[in-house]
Order: C-alpha cells, then structure tokens, then sequence
C-alpha cells in the first residue's frame, strides 16, 4: 500500500513540472507577443 | 608539506589539461557539423533502434516535454526493480524488498543524478538493484545533463530548434560516457578495485572469528560514479572504503574523474556557441572560486579539532575523519571537489571537518554553479549569467544583451523563478525540520552543529549532490518523502527554465554589437558575474551560514 502512495506522490511531481513547463510556454508566448507588438 | 600542496595542483592541472580535448571530443559526439562515415552509420543504426521518437527536431518546449517523460519513465521502471528485488537475479546474498519511503528516496535520489543515499549498498542492494536500477541511472541522469546543455547551447547559438532530446541522450550515453566509464574502470580494476558477480567472501581471522565481506561489480559503478557527477557509492562508507578506493592513484584517478567532465563541459557550450574568450571567461570565474574554496578549506583543516585543544596530544591538524592512506590534505581537496560539482562521493568525513571548513562544502552546494554537475553546472551559471547582464544593463542605461539577444522581463522572470527555486528548498526545508520532531529526533549533536547536520541534508538534496555531512539518522519517513521531493524538484526547475528562456532569446532578432555593448569577452564581464554569483549567494546564505558553522566556530574559540 504504501508503495502505492510513494509512486502517487511521485506522479504528482512529474505533473507539477508538466504545468512548470505550461507555465513558462505561456510566459515565453506573452513575451514573443510583446516583442511583435513592438 | 610541499608534496601535500603539490598532489592537489598536479590533480586540478592534470584535469585542466585533460578537459580540453575531452570537449572537443563532446562537441564532435553532441553536434557534429560534418559527420564521416562511421558517424552516419551509428546515426542511422540509432534513428532506427529508436523510430519516431529520435527523428524530429524539437523546439524547447517538445524538449523538455520528452526528457520529462523520459525521466518519468525511468523512475517507474527502477523503483519496480527496487519493489521486486528478492525477486529477481543477481541476488547471492538474499537482499530483501526495500521500505516503499527508502525505495521512494533512492529512485528520486538517482534519477535526479543527486545519489543522496539513506542506506548502505552493501547491506540493502542486490548486484541486480545495483548494475540495472542505480548504474544505470547513473548513466542515463549524467546523460540527461549533457543533453540539456546541449541544448541550451543550441538555443544560445540562436537555433530555434534545440536538437532532439532522444538523440542527444543517445549520443551522451554511448558516444561520452560510456567510452570514458569503461577506461576508467579498467584502470580501477588494474588498480585493485573489485569487478565480480560472486556473493560476498567469508573469512576466518586469526582469532577464529567468522568475518563477512562484501564485495561485487565495484569498479563499473564507481567508475560512472564519479565521472557523471553521481556520487553514490556501492558500500556505504564511498570512497573511504578499500574496495571502493584501494589507494592513492586510484584516489587520484578518481579525483579527476570528479571534475574532468563539468570542466569540459564549459569548453564545449563555448564550441558550441562559437564563443570560446567567452567560455573561457566563464571557466576563469569558477577556477578562481574553486581555488579560493580549495586553498581556504586546506588552510582552515591544517588546525586540530577543538576537541584537542585542552588534552596532552601532539596534533598539528583536524585528523579526525580522514582517509590517512591519501594523505592529510586530500580529504579537503575532495570535500571541495565533491561539493562544487555536485558530485557527492565522500573520502573523509564532512561532519569532522572543523567548523570553518565545513562551510566550504556547504557554500559548494548553495552557489552549485563552480563548475557544477556534469552538464547542469554550467545550466545554472546561465542563470546568474541572465542577472549579470541584467543588472549590468540596468547599471548603464542600456537594454540588456546576452549574446546578441535582448534580456527582457521574460527571461528575468524565468531566470529569478529557477534561482530562488533553490534557497527555498534548502531554507524552508531546514526550517521545517529543525523546528520539529522530523529533524530534532533525528540529529546526533544539538545547538548549530545540530543545525549544520540538517542545513546539510537539505543542501545536498537541492544541489543534487548527494554527500552526507552524517551525524544524522536519515532514513525515516519524513526524511525520506521531503528530501526526495526536493531532489526531483530541484533537478529539473533549473533545467527547464533555462530552455525556455534559451526558446526565447533564440526567436528573438539578433541586434548588432556595438561600442555600447557589453562584451562577454572580457575581464569586466568576468568581474561582473563573479560579482552577481558572490552577492546573490551572500544575500541568501549568509544568516543562516552564520546560525551554523560560524556559530560552531565561536562558540568553540570562547570555550
């Protein structure tokens, strides 16, 4: 069982960083818009 | 004395020497511009084996997505193998199923290339757990680093498609590590280093006891141990233990194992990028903070303990802890070595360093940019690189460049999120647990020596480095959950910000160098980012340095 929530909390990590990684593609999009706009 | 000055030099000068050719070598095996034959044909052997997955050129973000996946992968795979482990083959000595938190921590602890390690791989690993869970995690997590300097550097060049990530791992794997591992480990096994498949020996003393003595495929992993800035020993006690380090050349061997590849590394972005007075610039700003951290760490060990002070002992330095087979001073130079490079191997006990000494290995870890892991080191100087311009831009008025590319609020966003990713994990986590039952329940000694043992587990995850100061009862739950987690997250935050901000510089448009450009070149910029890397890390570090091993330090000379 407790093998089970060791890899639970595993899995969260992993899709913590999928959204880090979300996270900054949005940032780097809002910052290529910014630079087209100008 | 001269001899023990003169071993350190000859090591570090050696390894210089080595690191050149070494990154001409990793240029042509990670972005060959004119493969020959022979070249094609491993390309087309690998693109086969590999299918779809090393056939397309990625931009940044299908990057970091596939060398996520990819890691996600591996931790699945090889904490099944530590799950089942009475089950599978290469198992002479019966190990039994690891505690599913121990299993948790060693699998997070190697993927992330940290190697922290909260048993002893004598006792709990079986030849199988060791060779295709952790050996080969250490192959695969030093790969991984390499892949993502490589494509770092790409970015930097300006290319907005930074490579493949299944074709550089590939590449970093058969084509650096593991030629340069099976060199190394002939030479250890010539050495005295023992390479077997047989269960431990049995022996009679002469006083008719029966002893027990483990042993194993020693050489292969210490081999990829050291070069991939892994750490993590096959016995317990690492490099301090006679079959995992017979003697001095192999503890020379291995000290130049440590630092040859982060070194090469920073000749290789310079190659890459086509800006070699800029890597060298770079590679000056981490020689001069490794020698001041080498010769200050051997200066400060040349007194004896405190402990001696006040008994009838003849003791002309700290003693205590060290390998004496290597000499007095060798345990200082690998303290160092092994901290700055996020390496981890130990051949002397840090938690018996004097109190001043032990700060080296600590601020090792906090800065973890002095040439730092195989790969990422440089990865993390980047971003202290982002600040240097920034600030220095901001200082002149001007906006700020990097080669070529203009600096802006995005990339400083990405650059500050990655940086202080790394003091929160070690300060909040230091904080947690010396302030509960987690940590006070586990430590050895009380008062800021109590403080240190924690403020180092927590550093060493963060850093990824892996070494233990000791003096600490670290596989419980708690320790166990927190440190993994901190190893995972502290491994890949800073690598995958960095390729965001490498996308973005590289699809911006490059603006022409002028007077007022500040040249990356040059003494200036060198000064600058030692600057920027010593204010930040005592902006960060300095309270709580001050709460531990300086306040060890004076309580000591008071008494």
């Amino acid at each position: 069982m407790l093998h089970l929530v060791m890899l639970a909390i595993a899995t969260a990590i992993f899709a913590l960083l999928f959204a880090f990684v979300a996270a900054c593609d949005r940032l780097v999009a809002q910052s290529e818009e910014e630079l087209e706009e100008s | 004395m001269a001899i023990e000055i003169l071993i350190p030099v000859i090591i570090v000068g050696l390894t210089i020497a080595l690191a050149w050719p070494l990154s001409r070598w990793m240029k042509w095996a990670m972005d060959v511009d004119h493969p020959g034959p022979l070249r094609r044909g491993y390309e087309d052997t690998m693109r086969g084996l590999l299918g779809r997955l090393a056939h397309a050129a990625q931009g940044w973000r299908a990057y970091s997505v596939s060398l996520l996946v990819f890691n996600a992968v591996m931790f699945g795979f090889t904490y099944g193998v530590l799950w089942l482990q009475p089950r599978l083959p290469l198992n002479p000595d019966g190990k039994g199923p690891l505690e599913p938190s121990l299993a948790y921590n060693t699998i997070a602890s190697f993927t992330s290339n940290t190697n922290l390690q909260h048993y002893s791989g004598e006792v709990a690993m079986s030849y199988f757990s060791q060779l295709f869970a952790l050996v080969w995690l250490q192959f695969v997590s030093a790969a991984v680093g390499i892949a993502a300097l490589t494509a770092l550097c790409r970015g930097l060049a300006g290319r907005r498609e930074i490579g493949n990530f299944f074709t550089d791992l590939h590449r970093a794997t058969f084509l650096v590590l593991l030629p340069l591992a099976l060199l190394l480990a002939v030479i250890l096994i010539l050495l005295g280093m023992p390479m077997t498949f047989e269960g431990a020996a049995v022996a009679r003393t002469l006083e008719v006891a029966v002893q027990t003595i483990s042993r194993g495929p020693v050489a292969a992993m210490v081999a990829i141990k050291q070069l991939g800035t892994n750490g993590g020993g096959f016995f317990g006690p690492n490099s301090t233990h006679p079959f995992e380090n017979p003697g001095f050349w192999t503890n020379v061997a291995e000290n130049l194992a440590i630092l040859l590849i982060p070194m090469a590394s920073i000749w290789m972005f310079g190659r890459i990028v086509g800006r070699l007075k800029h890597a060298a610039v770079i590679f000056s700003v981490m020689f001069a903070l490794y020698a001041v951290f080498v010769t200050s760490a051997m200066i400060l060990e040349s007194e004896p303990t405190a402990a001696f002070r006040d008994l009838p002992v003849a003791a002309d330095m700290n003693l205590e802890g060290k390998e004496l087979r290597f000499g007095p001073t060798a345990g200082s130079l690998w303290a160092v070595s092994t901290t700055v490079t996020s390496n981890g191997s130990v051949d002397a006990m840090h938690d018996s360093l004097n109190p001043l000494t032990g700060l080296f290995p600590l601020m090792g870890m906090w800065l973890n940019v002095i040439f730092g892991g195989v790969g990422v080191g440089f990865i993390n100087m980047f971003l202290f690189i982002v600040v240097a311009v920034f600030i220095a831009g901001m200082m002149v008025g001007r906006t700020p460049e990097y080669l070529t590319k203009k600096v802006e609020a995005g990339e400083m966003k990405l650059a500050l999120i990655a940086l202080l990713a790394h003091p929160l994990f070690i300060l909040g986590g230091t904080a947690l647990f010396a302030s509960t039952s987690w940590g006070l329940s586990t430590i050895l000694n009380t008062g800021s020596h109590g403080l240190s043992e924690i403020l180092y587990e927590f550093s060493s995850a963060a850093a990824n480095n892996g070494s233990g100061f000791e003096g600490l009862g670290d596989n419980t739950l708690p320790w166990n959950v927190a440190t993994g987690t901190v190893m995972l997250l502290a491994r890949y935050i800073p690598i995958l910000a960095p390729l965001a901000i490498a996308g973005s510089l590289a699809a911006k448009r490059p603006t022409p160098e002028t007077a007022g450009s500040l040249r990356t070149d040059g003494l200036m910029f060198g000064v600058i980012l030692l600057a920027t890397v010593a204010l930040v890390g005592a902006l960060l570090f300095m309270p709580v340095a001050v709460l531990g091993p300086v306040a060890e330090h004076l309580s000591l000379e008071v008494r």
